[in-house]
């Protein structure tokens, strides 16, 4: 009974092999090696001991370098997602609102910095930041400093490059969770009293939550992965979880250190994921909820 | 004092001039509908009176106050949009309260009224519920409590009950019409559905291509339709064309498509003044004989629909034109089967005659 059952079910499920097939080979192997390499004691040069052992988490946990790089990774990633979504609200916004053609033109220029690799961006800021790039430049001809600002290889630097390369996504994002609203609801609150700001407070901004949220997934865990940017423009100054793992995996060569922090960082990028999908179930989104 | 004064409203959007001249006067407490097909320009005269779009030209006069300069906030007119337009951030309760709170009334007295309009539609029950968790019905009713809350100067309906199906879309007219006049409340309802408007309105203006053809009671409209546009759009007319051949003290002789018909003399018609005849179908008999009677039309059944109370024919007169033609309550004398000939005739006083323009005419 129960085994004609599986079967039935099995038969049901074949169109999805491809899928399944895909996930076992990109996802669930790559995974199971990752999880059983931060258990396996390391040798050196890449090679580990496949004997079962904890240490490789206490290190970490109990390493306070490796903590406070981590924890000022993840107040990073928060710090520019909010920083974005307070810059590209008003951007996403105007756009949306005030069609045309100047609106249009400027919908597609965001989404230009996207096609460029961030290699090529980054040493554009690397030019820009110097002592005496553009911005210094600048801001001595208009005499708001006197010496040059040091802001290539600090964190300051870091986050403006960041920054900068994230909002396309957020404005994208933002964009496609005002468009979704329906411009008769906010019209409804003005017949009942409310006046236009009224109407930003309690019907547009709530409603725009989902694409914020949806903005600050993409720019949270994309903040938590960067790489390039921390190294060129922080110049080894600034560290981040992934440039410790690039650093253990590449250069110091312990793959079982690097493994656990890859972990994490995974852990970190699941819960914020976890956190979006669980707002956008919720009813009041329009979410699946009964 | 009426309610709501419209006067020579104009609306153009660039060029295209939607709203021409537009007219109209609503009594306190009245229910007056906007009928007219999709695209006539029903949801844009809505929308200026409510004050999401603004007048090219004209007035509108709400309560006396020309509300030229009162923004929308301000006008306290409750708007139930086509896809009811409700907060999906919010329960059924806060949708309802959103308007009190907007008006600064206190948390007691909201409490009450939102309440009172749940009961009003009877959604007590449903008071903790999202939008997305209602049916299209109840939606609709959220809608209306939430416009009726706040007692308001105008209740505005852009066509509530199109998306409705047609046994809700009934037992909804009915109670549309109920509430309206438990509170009082002076409503104007835009459809395009002619039943609809007849039968839950006191008045219909009859709109086309951005104009009213007519403003009128239900029954004025249906018996006394002014234009060929409102003859046929409400119920079906039989379109008479032709022109006045002779004329004496007495009676005009009309050369029309269906042939010869004498009528008594009327006002401002004269020797060939063309002339459009509209006639609804129960309007006219139809009988198996045919004398030597005046104004009695050859014709042959071509169709026969029979309803039970009525029978629905279609004939073809000598002059090779279709009438449509329901007998009420058929006997032996009217009881025709297809291919049959017989000959229609009706009461010149039950053709409503006017005259046309020969631009009109194309
Ligand atoms: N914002 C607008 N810009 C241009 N044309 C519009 C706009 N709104 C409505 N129209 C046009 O005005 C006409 C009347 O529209 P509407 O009032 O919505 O008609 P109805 O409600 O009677 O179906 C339509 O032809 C429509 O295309
Ligand atoms: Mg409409």
């Amino acid at each position: 009974m129960k085994k004609r059952i599986l079967k039935k079910d099995l038969a049901g499920k074949m169109p999805l092999l491809p899928n399944i097939m895909y996930m076992i080979i990109f996802f669930v192997i790559p995974m199971a090696l990752l999880i059983s390499y931060s258990f396996f004691v390391n040798k050196g040069y890449g090679r580990v001991e496949h004997t079962l052992t904890t240490e490789n988490y206490i290190n970490f946990f109990t390493n306070k370098y490796y903590i406070e790089t981590f924890i000022a990774s993840f107040i990073m990633a928060v710090i520019i997602s909010i920083l974005a979504i307070l810059v590209s609200y008003p951007i996403a916004f105007y756009i949306v609102r005030y069609k045309g053609f100047k609106m249009k033109l400027a919908s597609s220029l965001v989404m230009v910095p996207m096609l460029a690799s961030s290699v090529v961006t980054c040493f554009g800021w690397y030019i820009m930041l110097g002592n005496t790039g553009i911005i210094n430049s600048v801001l001595i001809g208009l005499h708001m400093i006197d010496e040059p600002v040091q802001l290539l290889y600090t964190r300051t630097g870091v986050y403006i490059v960041l920054l900068s390369g994230q909002l396309p996504y957020m404005i994208t994002s933002i964009m496609n969770g005002i468009a979704s609203i329906d411009e008769n609801v906010e019209q409804a609150a003005n017949t009942l009293g409310a006046n236009p700001v009224k109407i930003f407070l309690t019907i547009t901004l709530p409603l725009s939550i989902p694409g914020i949220s949806a903005g600050m997934l993409l720019v949270f865990t994309g903040i938590l992965s960067a790489y390039v940017v921390p190294i060129v423009i922080g110049g080894g100054k600034v560290n981040t979880l992934a440039s410790l793992i690039v650093n253990q995996a590449s250069t110091t060569l312990n793959w079982p250190k690097a493994a656990v922090m890859a972990l994490i960082l995974m852990v970190m990028s699941s819960v914020a994921m976890f956190l979006n999908n669980k707002l956008m179930e919720s009813k009041r989104f329009g979410g699946g909820g009964r | 004092m009426d309610a709501l004064v419209i006067k020579n409203l104009e609306k153009k959007f660039g060029d295209i001039e939607i709203l021409k001249t537009i007219n109209l006067e609503v009594k306190q407490g009245e229910f007056v509908s906007l009928l007219g097909p999709s695209g006539c320009g029903k949801t844009t005269t809505l929308r200026i009176i409510a004050g999401l779009l603004d007048a090219t030209s004209g007035e509108v006069y709400i309560n006396g106050v020309n509300v030229a300069d009162v923004p929308v906030h301000k006008r306290n007119n409750g708007m139930v949009f086509q896809n009811y337009a409700l907060f999906p951030h919010m329960t059924v309760a806060q949708n309802i309260e959103y308007g009190l709170k907007q008006h600064k009334i206190s948390r007691a007295e909201r409490r009450k009224k939102v309440r009172e309009g749940m009961e009003l539609v009877h959604l007590e029950y449903l008071a903790g519920r999202y939008p997305k968790q209602l049916s299209g019905g109840q939606q609709q009713r959220v809608a209306l409590a939430r416009a009726l809350v706040l007692q308001p100067n105008l209740l505005l309906l852009d066509e509530p009950l199109s998306n409705l199906d047609a046994r809700l879309r009934e037992e909804m007219q009915m109670e549309i019409r109920n509430i309206q006049k438990k509170l009082n409340v002076t409503t104007i309802f835009v459809t395009h559905d002619q039943k609809e408007a007849l039968s839950m309105s006191d008045k219909v203006a009859v709109m086309n291509k951005g104009i009213i053809e007519q403003y009128g009671t239900p029954e004025e409209l249906y018996d006394n339709p002014k234009t060929e546009f409102v003859s046929t759009f409400i119920g079906y007319s039989n379109l008479i064309r032709g022109v006045v051949s002779t004329k004496d003290e007495h009676r005009m002789l009309l050369e029309t498509n269906y042939g010869k018909v004498q009528i008594p003399l009327q006002d401002g018609l004269e020797t060939g003044s063309r002339i459009l005849g509209l006639l609804r179908p129960e309007r006219i008999r139809l009988k198996k004989t045919f004398g030597s009677d005046l104004n009695c039309i050859r014709c042959t059944v071509i169709e026969r629909v029979y309803a039970g109370s009525s029978i629905r024919y279609t004939v073809k007169t000598i002059t090779d034109q279709n009438v449509v033609v329901t007998v009420i309550a058929p006997d032996e004398s009217n009881n025709l089967s297809v291919g049959e000939e017989g000959c229609i005739q009706w009461l010149a006083q039950n053709m409503n005659l006017i005259e046309v323009n020969d631009e009109e005419t194309d």
